[in-house]
């Protein structure tokens, strides 16, 4: 899609990496204020549930937050200073500033494999994101199903290792491509086990606000500072 | 990393330490008790 985007430079008086940037920012914008006027913060209050659902999903939620209150309950300024949580934010800066780092330089490393066109540099580019996207969707199943995150993250994590030194060792050849669609794969697939860890132990006021916001977006934020210029 | 290795091949491997350090974080560090997990499924301690 970006290629073709690219390939209008001049419509409208815009470069072809104006428009790929108007064009692909607007439905995530669009996305966003549909979703605040759509989701709701609470079961009870979301329309498109029955009532008998509404009642099982909160009851779900009161349950488990009892369970964990029941260990310790966390304040918002004690889980910024808890190791848990900042050795999961350790965790997630590696595996995102490595994820960030590939995949911003494939269609680099796919041109240099050999002579093709753009098109064909975009087409081949989707593989890794294919990879990556059913590792995501199975490997959150397969967690699930499991009851288990730790060794589900870890092996998302040796994967991703492995995959890079793969491509490293057979860089210019197609193999190399082998390597980071299975690095893709470890990406993704770690972030299923990842985000069901801090729910796990965060309660009282660091939950929701802070398992679902703060940890990730201070470290995607460092992640995403330091992925190009870790590359 | 790939400017300062002037390959590809070392701008991977640097990613790769950095996938390493997330695995042995994981391995050592995050042993989180699930409270909803199922009695069943849970290890005998």
């Amino acid at each position: 899609v970006s290629t073709g985007l690219m390939s209008l430079d001049g419509l409208f008086g815009l470069r072809g990496w104006q428009i790929m940037f108007i064009a692909e920012g607007l439905p995530t914008i669009v996305l966003g204020v549909l979703f605040y006027f759509l989701m709701t913060d609470r079961p009870a209050d979301a329309t498109f549930l029955a009532q008998h659902e509404k009642d099982w999903l909160a009851g779900k939620i009161a349950a488990e937050r009892r369970a964990k209150e029941a260990v310790r309950k966390y304040s918002m300024l004690e889980s910024m200073w808890n190791p848990k949580v900042l050795l999961l934010a350790l965790n997630y800066l590696g595996i995102v500033t490595a994820s960030l780092g590939m995949l911003f330089f494939i269609p680099q490393i796919i041109k240099s494999l050999g002579t093709m066109s753009n098109m064909t540099v975009g087409w081949l580019t989707m593989i890794p994101y294919i990879c990556g996207g059913i590792a995501l969707v199975v490997w959150g199943r397969i967690s699930d199903r499991m009851h288990e995150r730790r060794w589900n993250l870890l092996a998302a994590c040796v994967l991703s290792t492995g995959g890079l030194v793969l491509a490293g060792l057979t860089m210019g050849t197609w193999w190399a491509m082998v390597g980071m669609s299975l690095a893709a794969m470890g990406f993704y697939g770690s972030k299923g086990p990842f985000f069901a860890m801090p729910p796990m132990f965060l309660s009282g006021t660091a939950w929701p606000r802070a398992s679902r916001g703060s940890i990730p977006s201070a470290t995607s934020a460092a992640s995403s500072a330091r992925g190009g210029s870790a590359s | 990393m790939k400017d300062a290795t002037g390959s590809y091949s070392g701008g991977l491997y640097g990613l790769a330490l950095l996938s390493l350090v997330s695995a042995v974080v994981c391995a050592l560090f995050l042993n989180i008790p699930d409270p909803s997990r199922p009695v069943a499924a849970q290890p005998a301690e």
